[in-house]
């Protein structure tokens, strides 16, 4: 399928996700709480499904080979759900947040050789523990104390058991299985866990600053219990299977608070050019027009090429998760600034929830640390930079 | 006891006189800090920050949540009784000292600092009530001391409810009339029109800090048909026929402090309501702004120190592998370049302190600066905390919401720097 789409293909697919924003997503928005009506988020996301725009590990399901990170992302690479994810961010970072998660865990599934065996319909992946991701060290040896090991550990005994406790785990509504990292000994694996499992407790995260259309939940695995047929074999050495998940975790967050960092650009110059100040719109005022609104153009653009150029990246695995984390790093940073000036354009308006900054602001500032702070990434950096120069 | 440090080993080699030139740490900076404040600056300092820990800190993220679970009244009157709602004049008619005479906007900065630290929306519910009086003060009419300030300060110091607000905020002219171009140029539309003995007020304010709990609103009006160069001053009584409060906005931060917009429609205000002479409104604006912006640049800088000091916590009490996050050198070197950006700030606030009255300049650069340093204060808490950082229980997320409103409010940033321009090259400019 992968090898088999064209630029047209392409195009045909984002002009489908920027269709489903405005027709599906926008709508949960025209409610007055400051998140929008997040009961109408699963219905959405059933749509989604349904158009094929969410992934799923189901090989009926619609969104199976097409959907965000489905399978063509095997083939074609990254870059065409990236584009999907911004379009989708576009209207809401959250409800693209949840397609990212789900279609992700779909995307860790199908890497494995024995996929088609498993039997999940939305899945999410559980990684992080104590609100770290795992640093480089942690990332080729599981067992290593720094920066800090891994905690959950697997057991083979008459099955699997698995112990530990997953943090922060981004996932769609729905969702009923787990790809949850762990580690046997000093070494990665990988389970399918279902969420209503022996030993499997799931807890909300609680009330957090934004994102608040995907569901953020903590895995607590105590003795839980799977089959011998729940570890995902992967093709690959475990620690690079790591490597591109938190690649592409990544990567997709850095597209998604650029799609965030459009709207909001888009958004403040369609109030500049109705806003007067006396007679004259505010958008010919150069603190406006030439300051604000012109960088928030450049930071908005500059997000969109460095998650691209990593996407693009090659050269194996590290050298990848190095781009993507750059491109966390930088990227949702640049998107950041991009917000919070075209907020400062509404002045007032923009801290009130009506017009929607101030949500779009909350939204891309959880993006920053979400699955990865500004230290996380620095040190992640450090750490391939310094192998790199060995 | 505490272990001697490198320095206390090391300085036995000094003889005695350099030995006495090694400075003793007691080991809190903010209890050092607070030495050097002249008298009684220290002392009120401690009182603040004692009164934000026993009643704002405990309430901070409930209120962030659910406003409602705020008792206003009873806070306010908690505040008020200890003097603190009329410290804009000295005793025997307010609750300032006398001494604390020789800076106001220091005064009033390290109040709102130690609130802030524990809650900016608590902090700024009790801090507007100053700034809605400030007219009164600054007018310098006496007529006005003593028809309402005295009568006012007396009722609040016996723990009566006498809550203010300052309203010049439009929705066609927001940070405009906060800058001397802009305001010519704004669109104002709150006007009052003269009537046998009083005026007669018609408009809209909004954004109006303690709008929709204040019984008295010092609101700016043109005259007639007259531009933002007839701006008067008046107060606007809660009850008066015609004035009503409109729609609470709903804020991403400050969330116990509402933002509310007020109606007129037809309100006769009484001559002895006007607060000095008419077409004295924007000079007597200038001198409020000038007092209330070193004051946001302190409410920036509170809501900053509450992040960092969360944030060191968090650092204190969280493992991350074998060590905890504050052994970790990458965070110790952003927790040091948090507090030399809070140093540095407060440094400002208390330079722009000295100025008496206070220097627009000055007052504008402390606005300005404490405010975008609070949003990078803020951010780098968030930075080192991973994804506990954007949880509401742990403080930083909340403070972030907060401190970005200080950028906006009281003259955006970008409002203030142009003033900075005027106050310093006017004349200049206009040769030019």
């Amino acid at each position: 399928m992968g090898a088999e789409m064209t630029r047209d293909d392409w195009a045909a697919f984002q002009e489908m996700a920027s269709g489903f924003a405005k027709r599906s997503i926008r709508p949960i928005l025209e409610h007055e709480s400051p998140d929008g009506d997040l009961d109408r988020v699963p219905a959405v996301l059933k749509e989604a499904h349904e158009t094929g725009l969410l992934a799923s590990p189901d090989p009926d399901a619609p969104g199976f080979e097409t959907g965000v990170w489905g399978r063509h992302a095997l083939s074609d690479g990254p870059l065409l759900s990236l584009r999907l994810l911004s379009e989708l961010a576009h209207a809401c970072g959250g409800v693209a947040m949840s397609i990212h998660a789900a279609g992700l865990a779909a995307l860790v599934i199908g890497m494995a050789e024995n996929a088609a065996g498993l039997k999940a319909g939305r899945a999410a992946v559980a990684l992080s523990e104590n609100g770290f991701p795992p640093g480089f060290g942690t990332i080729l040896d599981p067992s290593r104390a720094e920066p800090a090991r891994i905690e959950t550990v697997a057991e083979h005994k008459d099955g699997w058991t698995l112990r530990g406790r997953k943090d922060f785990v981004y996932l769609a509504p729905e969702t009923d299985a787990f790809v949850v990292f762990a580690r046997e000994g000093s070494e990665w694996r990988a389970f399918l866990v279902p969420a209503s499992g022996e030993g499997v407790r799931v807890e909300d995260a609680g009330h957090r600053m934004g994102l608040r259309a995907c569901g953020l939940k903590h895995v607590i695995l105590n003795r839980a219990r799977a089959g011998d047929d729940a570890l995902l074999k992967f093709a690959r050495p475990a620690p690079e299977a790591v490597m591109e998940y938190l690649r592409t975790w990544w990567l997709g967050m850095a597209a998604i608070g650029s799609g965030i960092a459009k709207s909001a650009e888009e958004a403040a110059r369609g109030y500049a050019e109705e806003r007067y100040q006396g007679t004259t719109e505010i958008i010919h005022h150069p603190a406006v027009n030439a300051l604000m609104l012109a960088q928030a153009r450049a930071r908005t653009e500059s997000c969109a090429a460095v998650t691209e150029r990593a996407a693009l990246a090659d050269g194996g695995a590290r050298r990848s998760l190095l781009a993507a984390a750059q491109a966390k790093l930088t990227g949702l940073s640049d998107a950041a600034q991009a917000v919070t000036d075209s907020l400062q354009v509404f002045g007032g308006y923009g801290y009130m929830e009506d017009y929607r900054m101030e949500k779009r602001y909350r939204d891309v500032n959880t993006l920053k640390g979400a699955g990865g702070s500004a230290r996380d990434l620095s040190l992640l950096i450090a750490r391939i930079a310094e192998e790199g120069s060995r | 006891m505490k272990a001697l440090t490198h320095l206390d080993v090391a300085k036995r080699h000094l003889p005695m006189i350099g030995r006495l030139m090694v400075r003793k740490r007691y080991g809190d900076f903010w209890e050092e800090e607070t030495r050097t404040l002249p008298w009684p600056f220290g002392g009120l300092r401690r009182k603040y920050k004692a009164f934000a820990d026993e009643y704002i800190r405990p309430r901070a993220l409930g209120v962030d949540q659910d406003v409602s679970a705020l008792d206003k009244e009873w806070l306010f009157t908690e505040y008020a009784r200890r003097g603190w709602a009329s410290e804009l004049l000295p005793w025997p008619i307010g609750g300032m000292k006398v001494a604390a005479l020789r800076s106001y906007g220091l005064h009033a900065a390290l109040k709102m600092e130690e609130l802030c630290a524990a809650c900016g929306g608590i902090a700024l519910m009790l801090g507007a009530h100053d700034l809605g009086m400030a007219p009164l003060l600054m007018s310098g009419d006496l007529k006005v001391l003593w028809d309402w300030t005295i009568p006012i300060y007396k009722r609040l110091n016996k723990g009566e409810r006498a809550v203010w607000a300052f309203a010049i905020t439009e929705p066609g002219a927001g940070s405009d009339v906060e800058e001397t171009e802009g305001a010519l140029k704004a669109r104002v539309v709150t006007r009052a029109k003269r009537a046998e003995g009083g005026y007669v007020l018609n408009g809209r304010k909004v954004f109006i800090s303690d709008g929709g709990i204040a019984d008295y609103v010092t609101v700016f009006a043109c005259l007639g048909d007259e531009g933002v160069e007839s701006w008067t001053c008046f107060v606007v009584e809660s009850g008066m026929k015609g004035f009503t409060k409109g729609r609470r906005e709903k804020k991403m931060g400050q969330k116990a402090g509402d933002a509310t917009e007020l109606i007129f429609e037809d309100v006769f205000v009484p001559d002895r309501n006007r607060v000095g002479p008419e077409r004295s409104g924007w000079a007597l604006n200038r001198n409020v702004l000038n007092f209330s912006r070193p004051v946001v640049g302190a409410i920036a800088l509170g809501i900053a120190r509450g992040a960092f000091e969360h944030c060191l916590e968090f650092c204190q009490n969280t493992r991350q592998g074998p060590r905890r996050l504050v052994e970790y050198q990458e965070v110790q070197l952003a927790l040091a370049e948090m507090m030399i950006r809070l140093m540095a700030g407060r440094s400002l606030i208390w330079h722009a302190g000295r100025f008496m009255p206070p220097l627009p300049l000055t007052s504008a650069a402390a606005k300005v600066f404490c405010s975008d340093t609070a949003v990078t204060v803020c951010a780098s808490a968030m930075d080192i905390m991973g994804d506990h950082a954007y949880m509401h229980g742990n403080y930083v997320e909340k403070a972030l919401r907060d401190a970005r409103l200080t950028q906006i409010y009281e003259g955006t940033n970008q409002i203030n720097r142009l003033g900075i321009i005027e106050d310093m090259w006017e004349h200049e400019l206009r040769e030019v």
